[in-house]
């Protein structure tokens, strides 16, 4: 009886261990073996075809690497990169924001691409921010994969049918057109904010907007600006436009949705929508046009966005290397504009046809001149938590509850600096 | 039993110290496992307790700073707006899981004809894991499209679609809806199980005797119950005052801190600010409490029970 | 002692109890149940879902969300994943706890009552403040994104539970014919496994069922140890259908029923043993 115990349990381990045991990635030999990546774009209609057209190209090139794509849960994906880099296993390479990037150069968990590859040759015609924004002693950190501002679409069947002939271009029109295009009966909305308390960056970024429209910001060369007459401006517009009803206040996935239901007159964001409608909503596709944001100085929230990085514990480091080298290659760099409207690393890497095949793309690439960058200087390191208090402190307490917004903008100046 | 002490005083050395040490030996295997995977992290993330962990200022790392983080929290006003909040939803969660379990104990312990069928309704929630229960809900909550609303806009009962999961004034109230339709399950088979173990003798007992209803009710049923009672309660407390599943995903602890608690701030701490020290601090303060509080239970039982 | 039907009840006015009794029933079980039924209704109308107002009866039903969960998704594997798991975690669980539940049942030693007080301790512990202690102890095991090392985690935190229950079970059962077996030359191991575990049945299926469900319901740690999709659980999988710029909730839901399902129906059948077993034992510890 004790022997057929020690058997079955020998034999449940066993089994277990041969259900369990999981691909390890292979040895490293020179350019070979798996490439691990993740990213959160797999998940976003408007920039997945790229990938799904360079992955099998460079398996291709590259015969002896196999890209391999972690997929982590869209809630979790900001969180989990974060513990990925630090605690371990580290993919090979991570796809993330500009935010990121600096968490992670602070933090110090990132491997400098110039040891893998030729940067100044790679990236003799790219951008000045490819060359400055990701370095420290020397060393360039993240490669660009895409550029963005956020800038204003419309849709120009609810515009007519409204009777109105253009877009706003200052913020008393964007006020006032939103307020026309709201038809709650029929769950129409002028405009879609982002205001949701759970994805703090987006959010984050609408927000930032207004003030920025107004020629202000909540930090100006280091100093905080929290109470500067312009941002308090901007902030009130924010909450007059949510108390008005004007937008939905629902998840990304949700806005979308209402945008592509020819529902959502006015929305503020990145060139991914147009992709994401032309594949999968032609109907609302013909109807939506680009345009510079509604304020006089076409402020407009973005810059270099999109990075692919090197953790220092990743296995294949000289396949990662491979990967960015193949996706900087300007033949590719224009395939990517092409495919998702972003701004890419280098002014090469846009092509010509691009504006005349899709003209919203021209807003996007004006706006790169009146970018505003999203985290002031010194704040990178940490900037979650910076954003965090700004968020809650326009969600929470001055929408919700409705405080006095000089007070609660004062209230938090404390509090930021303690995360400079 | 009498087993022990019978032989005990027969063979005292040999069988009982061979019999000690056998005990012990079966201890083993659990001792083992608790203490590599349970105990050593556990002094671990004590120890980050009293340290400075922001992995995001390495420079800091590892400074001994003995209770600065509790004497911070403390101090906090957010943190005891979070612990009200932890009271709320436990003291609201376990009244309303018990209850409800109670109730439908009470009415399943009836026989009529299918109650096999609908007790395996009434417990129905209890296999499904809790990210299932969390998305189903979810969407029955969501102010444009979910069923909750349309129903209540149909039935005339509101004008507007409200944001069950957003608006401050109803996101704590649909988590613990959520909370309690997933725990009762629980409550139900427990009470189920000891109104079974109520011997028939003490209802013929208390009919023979005149008692009505509601006088069986307070004199046979709710006495017999009372060990039970005391489980589901200890369990049903400790058990939601850590529980993570529920306002992590639903709400993620909002709309701003509305409805978050103190195990949701420690997994904020870890995973969103990387401060391992502070987000230790918490945790272990959650353990005392906890402990503090099943001493207190468990003594106040015993002087009961004399 | 007769459990069952209570001959007092035909004194009592039978039609209004039983009508009172079958109404209450019905709304409360209509109130349980309405969020599986919906869960169903909107795998099944996978158009609909943005519509105006979905129905709520059941009109020209769509099982595409059906195919699109499982051709786009690797669901089956989460499935086999989260069984393996939980199979596991309960079969280990059972193993490690009956050898202690049976020395706190049956032997009286110095340290029982702090082993009692330790098991009961591990319960109190908020399982976040240990999440990043073992990962980077798993880490070091290079036991991250493995099936392994979830089910050591989950056995450490399932067999204190089920120690407590079982040592509750065993305590029903009578010790003097372990002693006759005792006598008659039978080792103590012995009696354990033959005389003890088989008696007690109805306990062990009950224990291992909540050390089942235990780690088919977890979250936490599935979520936080395993990152690649190959390797989640049911429990995690699902949260992946939540995408960060499109919801696509009938998958969700088609998702959600396939999951639900089997143990679902498994508990169906289960059910009455269950509250039985419950019955005779860990309520009288």
């Amino acid at each position: 009886m004790k022997r057929i115990l020690c058997v079955l349990l020998v034999l449940a381990l066993a089994a277990s261990f041969a259900f369990a045991s999981g691909t390890q990635g292979a040895k490293v030999e020179e350019v070979s073996g798996e490439v691990s990546v993740t990213s959160w774009q797999w998940f976003d209609p408007g920039i997945k075809p790229f990938w799904d057209e360079f992955q099998p190209a460079f398996e291709k090139e590259y015969p002896n690497l196999k890209v391999t794509r972690i997929e982590i849960p869209a809630a979790r994906y900001w969180d989990q990169i974060v513990v990925l880099a630090t605690a371990g296993p580290a993919p090979d390479l991570i796809h993330g924001t500009a935010l990121k990037v600096k968490q992670f150069m602070a933090m110090d968990v990132l491997d400098p691409l110039d040891d893998h590859m030729d940067t100044d040759a790679a990236f003799a015609n790219s951008y000045e921010a490819q060359r400055t924004f990701a370095e420290a002693n020397g060393n360039i950190y993240a490669y660009i994969t895409g550029a963005r501002t956020l800038q204003m679409i419309y849709n120009k069947m609810l515009f007519d049918e409204a009777g109105i002939s253009g877009p706003p271009t200052n913020p008393d029109d964007f006020l006032e057109y939103a307020r026309k295009l709201s038809k709650p009966g029929e769950n129409q909305f002028g405009v879609g904010l982002k205001a949701n308390i759970t994805h703090y960056e987006d959010t984050y970024d609408c927000v930032l907007q207004f003030p920025a429209g107004y020629g202000s910001n909540f930090v100006e060369d280091g100093k905080i600006m929290t109470t500067d007459p312009n941002t308090i401006k901007g902030v009130e517009l924010y909450k007059k436009m949510l108390n008005e009803k004007l937008s939905p206040v629902v998840l990304e996935a949700a806005n979308r949705e209402i945008l592509f239901n020819n529902k959502m007159a006015m929305y503020i964001d990145g060139p991914w929508i147009f992709t994401e409608a032309k594949l999968d909503h032609p109907d609302t596709y013909k109807n939506l046009r680009g345009t510079a944001t509604p304020f006089e100085n076409k402020a407009a929230i973005g810059g270099a966005n999109h990075f692919l990085m090197i953790p220092k514990d990743a296995k294949n480091k000289a396949g990662a290397a491979e990967f960015i080298k193949m996706w900087n290659e300007l033949e590719w760099q224009r395939r990517h504009c092409m495919i998702t409207g972003l701004v890419v690393a280098s002014p090469e890497g846009i092509p010509a046809e691009k504006v005349e095949q899709d003209p919203w793309f021209q807003a996007f690439v004006d706006g790169m001149d009146t970018a505003v960058a999203p985290i002031p200087e010194g704040f990178e390191t940490q900037a979650s938590k910076f954003v965090k208090i700004i968020v809650e402190a326009v969600l929470d307490e001055i929408v919700s509850q409705n405080k006095p917004t000089y007070e609660v903008m004062e209230k938090i100046i404390p509090e930021l600096e303690a995360v400079r | 039993m009498n087993s022990p002490s019978s032989k005990r005083k027969k063979k005292w050395t040999g069988v009982h110290r061979r019999r000690t040490s056998f005990a012990v030996i079966l201890l083993l295997p659990s001792l083992l496992s608790m203490g590599i995977v349970l105990v050593m992290p556990l002094v671990r993330a004590i120890i980050w307790s009293f340290q400075e962990m922001n992995l995001l200022l390495p420079a800091t790392k590892n400074n001994f700073i003995g209770l600065g983080h509790y004497v911070d929290m403390f101090q906090d006003g957010t943190f005891w707006k979070i612990a009200l909040n932890t009271a709320e939803y436990t003291v609201f969660g376990v009244a309303g899981a018990f209850l409800i379990g109670l109730v439908t104990a009470l009415l399943l312990n009836e026989d009529f004809r299918g109650r096999s069928f609908i007790r395996a309704l009434v417990i129905s929630p209890w296999p499904v894991p809790y990210v299932v229960t969390c998305l189903v809900w979810m969407w029955m909550y969501d102010k444009q499209f979910g069923v909750v609303n349309s129903i209540l806009l149909q039935l005339g009962v509101i004008s507007e679609q409200i944001g069950w999961l957003n608006d401050p004034t109803f996101a704590m109230f649909s988590v613990l809806v959520t909370t309690i339709w997933k725990e009762f399950p629980f409550a139900t088979i427990m009470m189920l199980a000891g109104l079974q173990n109520i011997p028939k003798e003490q209802y013929d007992q208390a009919r023979v005797d005149g008692a009505n209803l509601i006088q069986i009710f307070r004199n046979v049923t709710l006495p017999g119950l009372r060990s039970v009672t005391m489980i589901v309660l200890l369990l049903l407390i400790i058990w939601i005052f850590k529980r993570f599943s529920f306002i992590y995903i639903m709400t993620g602890g909002g709309p701003a801190k509305r409805t978050e608690t103190l195990i949701v701030t420690t997994y904020n701490e870890a995973f969103d600010f990387l401060e391992f020290g502070r987000a230790s601090a918490m945790g272990v303060i959650m353990l005392i409490v906890i402990f503090i509080f099943t001493l207190i239970y468990l003594s106040v039982q015993e002087r009961r029970a004399d | 002692m007769t459990k069952g039907k209570r001959p007092f009840r035909r004194r009592i006015k039978k039609p209004i109890k039983f009508f009172l009794l079958y109404t209450v029933m019905a709304v409360v079980c209509v109130l349980i149940v309405f969020p599986f039924y919906w869960m169903a209704l909107s795998s099944l109308k996978p158009t609909e879902i943005f519509g105006a107002v979905m129905s709520l009866l059941p009109t020209r039903l769509d099982p595409a969300s059906y195919i699109t969960v499982f051709t786009e998704h690797p669901l089956l594997t989460w499935l086999r994943n989260g069984f393996v798991v939980a199979l596991a975690t309960a079969f280990f669980c059972i193993t490690i706890a009956c050898f202690a539940a049976y020395s706190l049942s049956r032997f009286r030693f110095k340290g029982r009552a702090l082993y009692s007080s330790l098991l009961l301790g591990t319960q109190m512990i908020p399982i976040v403040l240990l999440v990043i202690p073992i990962y980077i102890f798993f880490k070091e095991l290079n036991l991250l994104n493995s099936l392994v090392g979830l089910i050591i985690a989950y056995i450490t935190f399932g067999v204190p539970l089920c120690t407590m229950l079982l040592k509750s079970f065993f305590d029903t059962v009578s010790p003097e014919i372990e002693e006759s077996a005792l006598i008659d030359g039978c080792s103590r191991l012995g009696t354990l496994l033959r005389i003890v575990l088989p008696l007690s049945l109805p306990g062990l299926a009950v224990t291992a069922l909540f050390a089942f469900l235990q780690a088919w319901n977890e979250y936490v740690f599935a979520a936080t140890f395993l990152s690649r999709l190959q390797k989640y659980t049911t429990s995690i999988g699902l949260q992946s259908f939540i995408g960060m710029f499109t919801i696509d909730w009938s998958s969700i839901m088609a998702g959600a029923v396939v999951v639900t399902l089997p143990t679902f129906l498994v508990f169906a059948f289960l059910q009455k043993g269950l509250i039985k077993g419950l019955g005779t034992g860990a309520l009288k510890g």
